[in-house]
């Protein structure tokens, strides 16, 4: 490398190149910020290789998709390389395209109609990944983290999963039965990922549960959601009065109670009410006797001093 | 309906109309004596009435359901039955896809003991007459509608328990079981929008399973028919599979299902333009499924099923090159048997020079992988052992160069990548064939061991890209057990010297 003062851009950017491939990303960065400034243009590559640079550790970050993909769209370039990785631009603009609208739609939170939205976005996606990017690998995945075996293929079962399970939360406050059945196809693409998908299995059980409420008998599905178990004793005589009931209204090991939701809010709130009474009340009588403390102090206090 | 003692299916109006003492299963292919299908018939069915009547509030009486009002049923159906019988239905539900993400074909000779169905065929034909025993109370439209459907897949979901049964044994006539029980589960899920391609699955493999079973009686011509119809359902049945998000689940089983049952369509057609019996070759090939792999900790790929598709396409491929339908890279050298090697394109960069001299160098060579390596559990734990060690053998400079930054290359292959070079699309004549037996994700993942390997012993290699390009076969000579290959020099992998031509597969 021959050592010159003043190199031009086009120096620059074979040092910065060079630099890539030894892994020097930040001091790449700095050649070819300088080589756009000398004879840059917006359609230069640099700008792209800069924007790749930026990309290190920041994979989940929208914007630093939005500034590559404005690059690659701005470059007249059919193919660029990045350490040893030629990517054809198209590609390249097609999955961060993707990547900008799954992390968008990942980051979607809120009440259950947004959620079902985020869960039907997911699904689409799912189908984009399969049929625009198929077997090829994810570019970021094998640029940054080394990783060959994301695939589009591979990335539309995640994103079914993740789509399936929130089609089940935004599902689940009204229909728990059709919730408990998105846990299942959950639950097949996360086995199909490599995931043990436990959480699933859980959620799948407890969707599927159903009780006879103890207290107004109605019937209710999704344990922990539309019916909770409350601590109890179930004496032998009522155990025997809810044999053979299709439904049970007390748990397997008989040491709880079912309660549907409006049961079991409308107790708590009420026990919430009576505690906050029993409360003041306790309070009040502890500030009496603060009160009555304080006074008896005061004057044990100015007896001591009349003894002086 | 007279039902199966082995497996609960019920048996065909024409079976069991005959008067014969004897009857057999066209779901399992059991043979059984009708008395014990009657007294099995009497033992589910009084099962079935014990059930369905424990769902019943008391005093109400199945058998005169259809003369109790329509109001009345459909109450009973809401609080005493509907509840019960939903959550049994979901867990079959469940079951059933769970089961549909495995393949369901395995190859002629082959067997496959992959997918576990957590219920017995028995217990889910027992579990589908108790919803059929249920269907009087349904009177509402959309119950009726839930129930025979659920019907529908619940029959659909036993046929296929009987089917994972017949891929785990290679028996005779298993095909024609199979075949049967696909058709039968395929139209019964054709009423159905939901389970549209499940339906159109079963039907590619009833097509494919017709396909072997006339393979396998001497018909190879016969067969190719049935075989590339169910390789043009199955492929056409993948590419469309993501349009149902809640069935894509069965794209893997799928995708494995098409390349065994292409791997089956090609052997057949590169047979039938040569003359040879496909058969015969099946029955070698086979052995491939039978070969006990290392236990090496980070090599578990090694025990994954789909992996024989790829062995057989690549045996399907020397086969279509012997018979002249096709062709296969061959390099040029001396020897009557031809050795199959993975031909990987290797770019790496390297720091050179000193201070203001430092600069980076990229660097294009080619590693040989023998197509054998993963029987040997040296090559799993020892990479290097296992391909042309390129780095082992790295060019004399001196240390000025070294500062200077003038050095080209931190290894030797040279050799290698003019080797490679010579392979040329091509037929075997009358040169024997080894069996490849690692796949091309196999081969990938030995040079990422191998250059992890390398990196951590030479601080100046940075970057690596391998890219596996090709599987060619180099000639070679056989002394005693022994493998002879020249034009490596010091580059012949390890595990040439070691290989031992009596454990390796030859055509």
């Amino acid at each position: 490398m021959a050592l010159s003062l003043f190199k031009d851009a086009d120096a620059l950017y074979e040092q910065a190149i060079d630099l890539i491939k030894q892994g020097e990303f930040e001091k790449a960065r700095g050649r070819l910020m300088k080589s756009i400034e000398k004879d840059g243009g917006p359609d230069d590559i640099s700008a792209v290789l800069v924007c790749m640079i930026d990309m290190r550790g920041r994979l989940g970050d929208v914007s630093a998709y939005g500034n590559l993909l404005n690059a690659l769209k701005a470059t007249k370039a059919k193919e660029f390389t990045f350490g040893l990785t030629t990517v054809s631009v198209p590609t390249m603009i097609l999955q961060c395209e993707l990547a900008i609208e799954e992390i968008h739609a990942l980051n979607m939170n809120g009440s259950s109609a947004v959620t079902l939205e985020k869960g039907n976005r997911l699904l689409k996606l799912a189908q984009r990944y399969q049929s625009e990017v198929g077997n090829e690998t994810l570019k970021m995945n094998e640029i940054f983290l080394n990783d060959t075996t994301r695939t589009g293929i591979r990335e539309g079962m995640v994103l079914l999963a993740m789509g399936y399970e929130s089609l089940a939360s935004g599902t689940v406050w009204n229909d728990p039965k059709k919730a408990a059945e998105y846990q299942q196809i959950a639950y097949g693409y996360r086995k199909q990922v490599g995931d043990t998908g436990e959480s699933n299995l859980k959620l799948i059980n407890d969707y599927s549960k159903t009780c006879k409420c103890w207290f107004c008998g109605r019937t209710a599905s999704g344990l922990g959601i539309h019916f909770f178990p409350m601590s109890s004793e179930i004496s032998p005589m009522l155990l025997k009065s809810g044999e053979g009931e299709p439904i049970k209204s007390d748990s397997d090991d008989h040491n709880s109670i079912y309660a549907c939701r409006a049961c079991y809010r409308g107790i708590s709130i009420r026990a919430d009410e009576i505690a906050k009474v029993y409360y003041n009340q306790a309070m009040g009588e502890m500030r009496a006797m603060e009160a009555r403390l304080n006074a008896e102090i005061a004057a044990l206090w100015s007896a001591v001093r009349s003894i002086r | 309906m007279l039902r199966c003692k082995y497996c609960g299916a019920p048996f065909e109006a024409k079976d069991v109309e005959a008067n014969t003492p004897y009857i057999t299963c066209r779901s399992c292919g059991t043979t059984q004596q009708r008395i014990d299908a009657k007294a099995y018939l009497d033992q589910v069915m009084d099962q079935v009435r014990s059930w369905v009547s424990s769902a019943m509030p008391g005093g109400f009486s199945m058998s005169q359901a259809e003369n109790v009002d329509s109001i009345a049923r459909h109450n009973i159906y809401v609080t005493n039955v509907r509840p019960r019988i939903s959550a049994e239905i979901s867990e079959y539900k469940f079951a059933a896809n769970t089961l549909m993400t495995n393949p369901l074909f395995v190859m002629p000779f082959t067997t496959d003991n992959a997918a576990k169905p957590v219920h017995t065929s028995a217990s889910a034909f027992e579990f589908d007459a108790k919803i059929k025993g249920l269907s009087p109370l349904a009177v509402d439209s959309n119950d009726r509608k839930e129930l025979n459907t659920a019907e529908d897949l619940v029959k659909a979901y036993a046929l296929m328990i009987n089917n994972v049964k017949l891929l785990q044994e290679d028996k005779p006539g298993r095909y024609v079981l199979m075949s049967n029980n696909f058709s039968q589960a395929s139209e019964m899920l054709s009423k159905s929008n939901e389970y549209a391609p499940m339906s159109k699955r079963f039907l590619a493999l009833a097509h494919a399973c017709n396909g072997c079973e006339k393979l396998l009686n001497g018909d190879p011509m016969g067969s190719m028919g049935h075989l590339e119809k169910g390789v043009s359902e199955l492929r056409d049945l993948k590419d469309n599979l993501f349009s149902f998000p809640s069935l894509a689940i069965m794209y893997q089983g799928v995708e494995r299902e098409l390349s065994q049952v292409s791997a089956v369509a090609d052997l057949v057609r590169s047979s039938s333009s040569t003359g040879g019996d496909p058969v015969k070759t099946l029955g070698a090939l086979a052995k491939i499924s039978n070969i006990q792999y290392p236990n090496v900790s980070n090599w578990t790929i090694l025990r994954t099923k789909d992996r024989n598709s790829e062995l057989f396409q690549h045996l399907s491929q020397a086969l279509g090159a012997r018979s002249g339908s096709g062709t296969m890279l061959i390099a040029s050298g001396d020897g009557d048997y031809l050795f199959p090697f993975w031909d990987v394109d290797l770019r790496y960069s390297f720091v050179t020079g000193a201070l203001w001299s430092k600069k980076s160098v990229e660097v294009t060579e080619d590693i040989l992988i023998p197509g054998d390596f993963p029987i040997d559990s040296a090559c799993l734990t020892n990479p290097a052992s296992g391909v042309t060690d390129i780095f082992a053998l790295r060019p004399e400079t001196s240390i000025l160069a070294g500062l200077r930054g003038s050095e080209t290359s931190i290894s030797g292959g040279e050799g290698i990548g003019a080797l490679s070079e010579t392979a040329r699309p091509g037929n075997p004549g009358a040169r024997k064939i080894i069996v490849p037996l690692s796949t091309k994700k196999e081969a990938e993942h030995l040079t990422e061991n191998y250059l992890v390997q390398r990196t951590q012993s030479n601080s100046k290699l940075r970057l690596s890209k391998p890219y596996v390009k090709n599987l060619i076969y180099i000639p070679c000579k056989v002394s005693g057990s022994s493998i002879i290959i020249n034009g490596f020099g010091k580059l012949l992998p390890e595990r040439i010297k070691r290989t031992d031509i009596n454990q390796l597969i030859v055509l």
